[in-house]
């Protein structure tokens, strides 16, 4: 039989295989069904043969143009990032060009995450180390820098927000290898072995459906919801800038004799306090991390359940084309 | 998958082998009701007749679908291509 070759991709192929033996049963089965029953002079069963038998060649017909199909798709996919992948230092070489872009996209988006965690849970830890500084006179102690607890409170919030992004990112990633992996070399013949007989015809139609769907539309889709990731390394510059300036005045600890009430004094009052430095900075990082926080979340929220239901709709519809009794009404006469 | 493949392509094997045995056994069988029902009453002759004629046709078409059953698969497989 003629194989289907794609070049570095070794998962159709076998699944093609597999699809012409088991339609090659189907139709050596039809034909036992069909002979015996007319050896039996059973009309119904002769029915029940000829309409095997045409469900089995209709099979070939759909595993033939769903592979090749599935091929072009691929192909088309791979044409569409280009010739190599976007990103340096990212490569899943056992997965198709187009898989690969939309894992490597996500790296990006997540390695944006975690430098961003990382800078404000130390800005965090700063001012709220700086927050704690007591001045204490004879019978009055003062926190004059207390006000940066709650900043440094919301900047742990904001942490803990962008992580919960990064977990949902995290496990779309989880689900793509899983079905990069799975998806054709496994769902793909189960679809089309449960297709090939009639009480299993609806389920073998739907599993064929997903692995489609989820092969080929769903890293495609997603791809092109993240195709422009400019406006997030942007953002994330700005905001990147403005918090590493922040750590910087923020430490290390000042280093002043405290028993001079004059340096005291310059400390909160001129370095730290009424001089708009630390105050301004504070709040431009707070304003450009929601903005940032509000991109992240569009990605992981928004952008996920529209690909999610994207594709779902996509797979129920191809599932009701696939799993249908597809009736050629040839031989009603005989 | 390599297992899976070679298991199926064994089921596959099975089934063409098994096919001509079920297609001879259909046609030995009609030649012998063919030739009892000439030992039969007439009344009853062209029943077992027609008994035998579709023993026979339901032999040969196990015998041709066996053997054209891969043949087949393949040329589907390119029909919406």
């Amino acid at each position: 039989m003629n194989q289907i070759l794609v070049p570095g991709q070794n998962l159709i192929d076998p699944a093609y295989q597999l699809g012409l033996y088991l339609v090659a049963i189907s139709i050596i089965l039809a034909g036992f069904i069909l002979g015996i029953g007319k050896a039996l002079g059973s009309r119904k069963m002769q029915s029940w043969g000829i309409e095997e038998l045409t469900q089995a060649i209709i099979n070939a017909a759909l595993l033939g143009a769903l592979v090749s199909i599935s091929v072009v798709l691929s192909q088309l996919a791979d044409s569409l990032v280009g010739t190599q992948p976007a990103f340096e230092n990212c490569s899943y070489p056992n997965f198709p060009l187009f898989i690969q872009t939309t894992l490597c996209a996500q790296d990006n988006i997540l390695s944006i995450i975690y430098q961003s965690v990382s800078k404000l849970t130390l800005a965090s830890y700063q001012l709220g180390s700086l927050s704690t500084l007591t001045i204490k006179f004879n019978v009055v102690d003062s926190l004059p820098l207390f006000s940066l607890r709650y900043i440094s409170e919301n900047f742990a919030l904001v942490a803990k927000d962008f992580l919960s992004c990064a977990t949902i990112l995290e496990t779309q990633k989880q689900f793509l290898f899983f079905i990069a992996s799975s998806g054709f070399s496994i769902f793909l013949p189960i679809g089309l072995l449960l297709r090939m007989f009639f009480m299993t015809r609806k389920v073998g139609g739907a599993i064929l459906a997903g692995a489609i769907g989820f092969y080929i539309f769903y890293p495609l889709f997603l791809l092109s919801l993240t195709l422009n990731e400019k406006n997030i390394e942007n953002v994330f510059s700005s905001f990147s800038k403005e918090i590493d300036s922040l750590i910087l005045s923020s430490s290390p600890f000042p280093q002043v004799d405290w028993n001079k009430e004059q340096e005291v004094l310059n400390l909160f009052f001129n370095s730290l306090g009424s001089n708009p430095t630390l105050a301004s900075k504070t709040s431009s990082v707070l304003s450009l991390s929601s903005q940032f926080l509000g991109i992240i979340q569009l990605h992981s929220y928004i952008f996920v359940l529209v690909n999610i239901s994207c594709s779902l709709i996509f797979i129920y519809q191809l599932a009701s084309v696939l799993g249908s009794e597809l009736n050629l009404q040839l031989f009603e006469n005989l | 998958m390599a297992q899976i493949l070679d298991i199926v392509g064994e089921i596959k094997n099975t089934l063409i082998q098994l096919g001509p045995n079920i297609a001879i056994i259909l046609i030995v069988l009609s030649g012998i009701v063919f030739g009892l029902s000439y030992i039969q009453p007439a009344s009853q002759r062209g029943q077992l007749q027609s008994v035998a004629i579709g023993l026979f046709v339901g032999g040969v078409i196990i015998a041709a679908l066996t053997a054209a059953a891969e043949a087949i698969a393949g040329t589907s497989a390119k029909l919406l291509l």
